[in-house]
C-alpha cells in the first residue's frame, strides 16, 4: 500500500513538475533558436553595412588620384571669349569657373 | 563657364537656358534663378520652370523660346567641357582655375581648385599668384 503510494506521488510529480518542465524547455529552445537567427540576420545586415562603408571610403581615397590632383595641374590655355563674367573687366587675374545646374 | 554634366539630367537645357538670357544681357539673373531653388523641388529645371524663370527675368520670350528650342549655344557649351576636360583635366563641379589674362584675351591658367571648398582655398593661390606678379 505504503510502495502504491510511492508510485503514484512519483507519477503525480512527473506529469505535474517534470512535464511541464520538459515544455518549458522546449519553448525556451525555439525562443532561443529564434533569436539566435535573428541576431544572426542583424550580423549579416551589420557586414553588408561595413562593406559598403569599406567601399566608400577606397573611393574617397581614390579621388583625389582620379580627379588629376590639384598638385599635379601645370598650365592651360583657356578661350573665355564669348563667356559670361563678373567683376572688373580689366582684371589682371583671372578666376574661371566650370559649373553646372543641378 | 557652363560645364554641364551627363549625370544632371537637365543641367545642359539649363546651361543654354542661361546663355539665351545672356543674348539679351541677362546670363547672371538667369543663372541665378536656376541656381536658387530653396525648397529642392526635382522639377525646377523643367522647361516648364525653366520658361516661368525667363519671364520673371524680363526675357523677350518669342526671343528666348527661339533660342532654347534651337539649342543656339549646344556647341559653345560643348567647346567648353571638351577644353575644360582635354586641357585642365576638370572632369566635376564646380571646378575652378586660376590665371593671367594674355593679351589676345585667352587665359593662362596655373592653378586648379577641385570643389567647394573653404575660404582658405581660394585665398592661398589668389595670394600666391598675387604675390608672384610683383
Amino acid at each position: 500500500m505504503k510502495n502504491n503510494l510511492r508510485w503514484l506521488v512519483l507519477s503525480l510529480m512527473f506529469f505535474l513538475g517534470v512535464q511541464p518542465v520538459v515544455a518549458q524547455t522546449t519553448q525556451e529552445y525555439q525562443d532561443l533558436k529564434k533569436e539566435i537567427e535573428s541576431l544572426k540576420q542583424g550580423q549579416a545586415g551589420l557586414k553588408q553595412d561595413l562593406q559598403e562603408i569599406k567601399k566608400l571610403i577606397q573611393s574617397v581615397k581614390q579621388a583625389p588620384a582620379a580627379q588629376g590632383g590639384g598638385d599635379e595641374f601645370k598650365e592651360a590655355i583657356i578661350n573665355i571669349k564669348g563667356a559670361p563674367i563678373r567683376g572688373d573687366k580689366k582684371a589682371k587675374l583671372v578666376m574661371i569657373e566650370f559649373t553646372d545646374y543641378q | 563657364m557652363d560645364f554641364p554634366l551627363d549625370m544632371h539630367k537637365n543641367a545642359f537645357k539649363a546651361s543654354e537656358a542661361a546663355l539665351c538670357a545672356g543674348d539679351q544681357g541677362k546670363y547672371w539673373e538667369m543663372s541665378d534663378k536656376l541656381f536658387n531653388n530653396p525648397s529642392n523641388n526635382p522639377t525646377w529645371l523643367e522647361k516648364e520652370n525653366v520658361l516661368k524663370l525667363a519671364e520673371e527675368s524680363g526675357l523677350d520670350m518669342g526671343v528666348f523660346k527661339a533660342c532654347f528650342d534651337s539649342g543656339k549655344h549646344a556647341d559653345e557649351i560643348r567647346k567648353r567641357i571638351t577644353e575644360g576636360q582635354t586641357k585642365a583635366g576638370i572632369s566635376g563641379t564646380p571646378g575652378f582655375l586660376l590665371g593671367f589674362i594674355r593679351s589676345d584675351g585667352t587665359v593662362k591658367a596655373t592653378k586648379k581648385i577641385v570643389g567647394a571648398g573653404p575660404f582658405i582655398n581660394f585665398k592661398t593661390p589668389i595670394d600666391e599668384m598675387l604675390g608672384s606678379k610683383r
